[in-house]
């Protein structure tokens, strides 16, 4: 079982989600499927923000879309608060699914262009949501007034009259409507100018604590995940490279690839140390044909034979901070032994 | 051209003079660049910065005379050298591209041909701009992409773009540009589409050639993290105007515009710790098209105040080599005056700055108690 250890994981009773042994393939032939994500197990607890980071194609897409079963993993267990979602189908999967939302990073493409913003906000709410149509305006009112959307203006404009960090709001705002414990936000401001993005990052913050939200964070950019997340996982080639509360994190990066990550990302700071000799582009593998053992070690410069031999297997390195390297980049006691 | 220590105007490369580009649409006359002044010397980082439709682009545009469509009013004055680019007859321009300025864009392949194999794009741009002959010619490629860092590359020729990632695909247009030795490259978002190791890579690639060339550039980019380390100096857009130009490091250090303080006020950074409240600013951009009176971030500024809704401030030297255009800089005490007062008023724009809020519409031009 392709696998990188679990021993970052919480105890069952304190988490509100809790996927094990995540595993996507997508076939592309006869006998080749490419390896999107290849034994990630997380866990969020209730309240908190989990961030996913790590570059295009690494699989944080497809591992949020697993979770909620849109499509379900080839296998793997997705329990979200005490259910295993991977064994539910039809309406059972279907009403579980209203508690947990997903937003995305094209705001505009993902709202309807001809529907009023009211009804696209109510549209969750056709199937789910209370008969009465007051009340189910008064719901959409309420929640395009949470994300500061005047509801008296926007209800019967359409999604071109706003901009992009307020069609944003607008899908926030969806999510919302049917009171979800989750929202999954894929991106949501990889596509918005600083200002805008600011603005919505600090919405989130609001809005999770003022609906008692669980966040699951998916971005590119170090700084905005640190920014909204409690705890923060590195992936890598359809792998979980390193998990930790995120000051800690950012402070002592483990793993070579959390480093040059970190290494990588422009500090608005002339002051700041820049790396310039990293020129080349390195070998970057194919998640059709992963390399053997440590998939980063194609890319990394402590990489020794056991690397290519031997899956590293996620271990403690400090509180709450794991990491799956053979040669992590911290003096660590004697590694834990873990069940895998 | 003369070395000297001390480069006097008349030695600049490059220097730019009230240069303006409207455009006719439907609705009126649109200024997405509206008397733009600055001058770069050779070998020196220019980095423009400035959130989208600011007029990075169209400025670039026009300094290089891309086409920007029939509906377009243009300006000012560029000289390159002991040209004036803007009188030059086309054919003149041309044979400027690619030699003596050079580009590289955000999408590689609008400058690349997806039918063509990339090793051959290289040496025909070489055959055409150094008559070279064929197999010459074709050395000079392979040399180019190894250049670039692209591995490999005697192999490498024989690929169609679209069989490169991104970031090769962006080392191939840069070897493209940098065919011709020239003195002046235009990077517009050159890494924008890329994954940050990626880009970091390419940015240090770009300094380095740009050393061993001695060859300008002017890095056109939405994030102040990609210019922080990598330029001379920086000129802020808003509104398709210049805000502030400063050496690099002044920029950030003594920040003078509120634009530029807002805007680094509200990027996170990863020396934050987490949960750390961003600032926001209110309101949109405008719209380019009414001309309105005063400064154009009056309606959005935390700091405006009457005479910044009447009066247009303009871009003046503070310090020598910091311009800036703004009434109530900050850092003065009128500053720290006006925050207060707008502050204590309760100014919708000033609150977002300094608790985070969204405001989405803000009163264009009216008094400084307006909220
Ligand atoms: N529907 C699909 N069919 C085939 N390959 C896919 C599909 N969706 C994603 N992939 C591949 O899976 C890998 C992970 O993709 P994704 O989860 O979108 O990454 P990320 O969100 O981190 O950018 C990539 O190699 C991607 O090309
Ligand atoms: N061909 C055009 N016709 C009309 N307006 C244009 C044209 N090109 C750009 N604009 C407008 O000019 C402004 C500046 O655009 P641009 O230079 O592309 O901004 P940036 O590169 O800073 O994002 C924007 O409002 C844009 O919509
Ligand atoms: S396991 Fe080996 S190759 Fe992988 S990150 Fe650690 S040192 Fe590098
Ligand atoms: S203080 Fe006045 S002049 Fe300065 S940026 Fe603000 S509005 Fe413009
Ligand atoms: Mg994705
Ligand atoms: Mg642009």
């Amino acid at each position: 079982m392709a696998g990188s250890g679990k021993a970052h994981l919480r105890g069952r009773e304190d988490v509100l989600i809790r996927a094990e042994d995540l595993v996507v393939e997508f076939p592309v032939s006869k006998d080749r499927v490419v390896n999107a994500v290849s034994g990630i197990s997380l866990d969020v607890k209730r309240g908190e923000t989990l961030g996913l980071v790590g570059e295009s194609g690494c699989g944080k897409s497809t591992t949020a879309k697993s979770l909620i079963q849109l499509p379900p993993p080839t296998s793997g267990t997705v329990n979200f608060a005490g259910n295993d979602l991977t064994e539910l189908a039809g309406e059972d999967l279907r009403r579980t699914r209203t508690d947990l939302q997903m937003i995305f990073q094209d705001p505009i493409s993902s709202l309807n262009p001809r529907r009023k913003i009211g009804d696209v906000v109510a549209e969750p709410l056709r199937v789910w949501g209370p008969r009465e149509s007051t009340e189910q305006k008064e719901l959409v009112n309420a929640m395009l007034e949470a994300v500061g959307i005047d509801p008296q203006i926007a209800r019967d404009k359409r999604p071109h009259e706003f901009s992009g960090g307020q069609c944003q709001r607008i899908s926030i705002a969806r999510a919302l409507v049917l009171n979800p414990q989750v929202i999954i936000c894929d991106e949501p401001v990889s596509a918005l100018d600083v200002s805008v993005q600011a603005q919505i990052l600090n919405m989130l913050e609001d809005l999770k604590a003022d609906y008692g939200l669980t966040l699951v964070f998916i971005a590119h950019d170090l700084a905005v995940v640190k920014n909204v997340s409690d705890r923060v996982a590195v992936m890598y080639l359809g792998k979980m490279c390193e998990v930790s509360e995120s000051n800690s994190l950012y402070a002592t990066p483990a793993h070579p690839y959390t480093r040059l990550l970190l290494s990588s990302s422009p500090v608005p700071d002339p002051e700041a140390n820049i790396d310039v000799t990293m020129v080349e582009e390195g070998d970057i593998p194919s998640p059709i044909d992963p390399p053997s053992g440590c998939r980063f070690r194609t890319r990394c410069e402590y990489a020794t034979e056991r690397c290519a031999q031997e899956e590293p297997v996620m271990r403690p390195v400090y509180e709450d901070h794991f990491v799956a390297c053979h040669h992590p980049l911290v003096s660590v006691p004697e590694p834990a032994e873990v069940s895998a | 051209m003369t070395e000297s220590a001390t480069p006097s105007r008349s030695e600049a490369l490059l220097e730019v003079e009230d240069l303006s580009t409207h455009f006719s649409i439907g609705a009126g006359r649109l200024r997405a660049v509206d008397g733009v002044s600055f001058s770069l010397q050779p070998g020196q980082t220019m980095g423009i910065v400035g959130e989208s439709g600011s007029g990075k682009t169209v400025l670039s545009r026009t300094i290089m005379r891309l086409n920007l469509g029939n509906n377009v009013h243009t300006s000012g004055r560029v000289r390159f050298l002991d040209k004036d680019l803007l009188e030059l007859p086309m054919k003149a321009m041309t044979d400027i591209w690619g030699q003596e300025i050079a580009m590289v864009f955000q999408d590689p392949m609008t400058s690349l041909n997806p039918v063509v194999k990339v090793g051959r794009q290289v040496s025909e741009h070489v055959r055409k701009h150094l008559g070279v002959s064929k197999t010459e010619a074709k050395k000079l490629a392979v040399e180019l992409l190894r250049s670039v860092r692209i591995p490999e590359a005697e192999t490498a020729i024989d690929r169609y773009p679209h069989e490169l990632s991104g970031g090769m695909r962006q080392r191939v247009s840069i070897a493209i540009a940098l065919a011709c030795s020239p003195k002046l490259l235009f990077a517009d978002e050159p890494t924008t589409a890329l994954d940050v190791t990626v880009q970091h890579q390419i940015l240090n690639l770009l300094g380095m050639q740009q050393q061993e060339r001695s060859m300008a550039m002017v890095l056109v980019t939405h994030d102040l993290g990609v210019v922080a380390g990598r330029t001379d100096e920086i000129l802020v857009m808003y509104a398709g105007k210049i805000v502030e130009k400063a050496k690099t490091a002044e920029i950030f250090q003594t920040t003078e515009h509120p634009y530029t303080e807002a805007l680094l006020r509200s990027i996170p950074k990863t020396d934050q710790p987490s949960h750390t409240r961003l600032a926001a600013i209110a309101g949109r951009p405008p719209t380019l098209i009414e001309i309105s009176k005063g400064c154009s971030f009056s309606p959005r500024c935390p700091y405006a105040q009457e005479r910044c809704f009447e009066e247009e401030p303009v871009l003046e030297e503070t310090t020598p080599g910091h311009y800036t255009a703004c009434w109530y800089r900050v850092g003065t005490p009128e500053n720290q005056e006006a925050w207060d007062k707008n502050l204590a008023a309760g100014r919708l724009s000033t609150l977002a700055i300094d608790q985070g809020h969204i405001v989405d519409e803000v009163p264009v031009n009216v008094g400084s108690g307006g909220n």
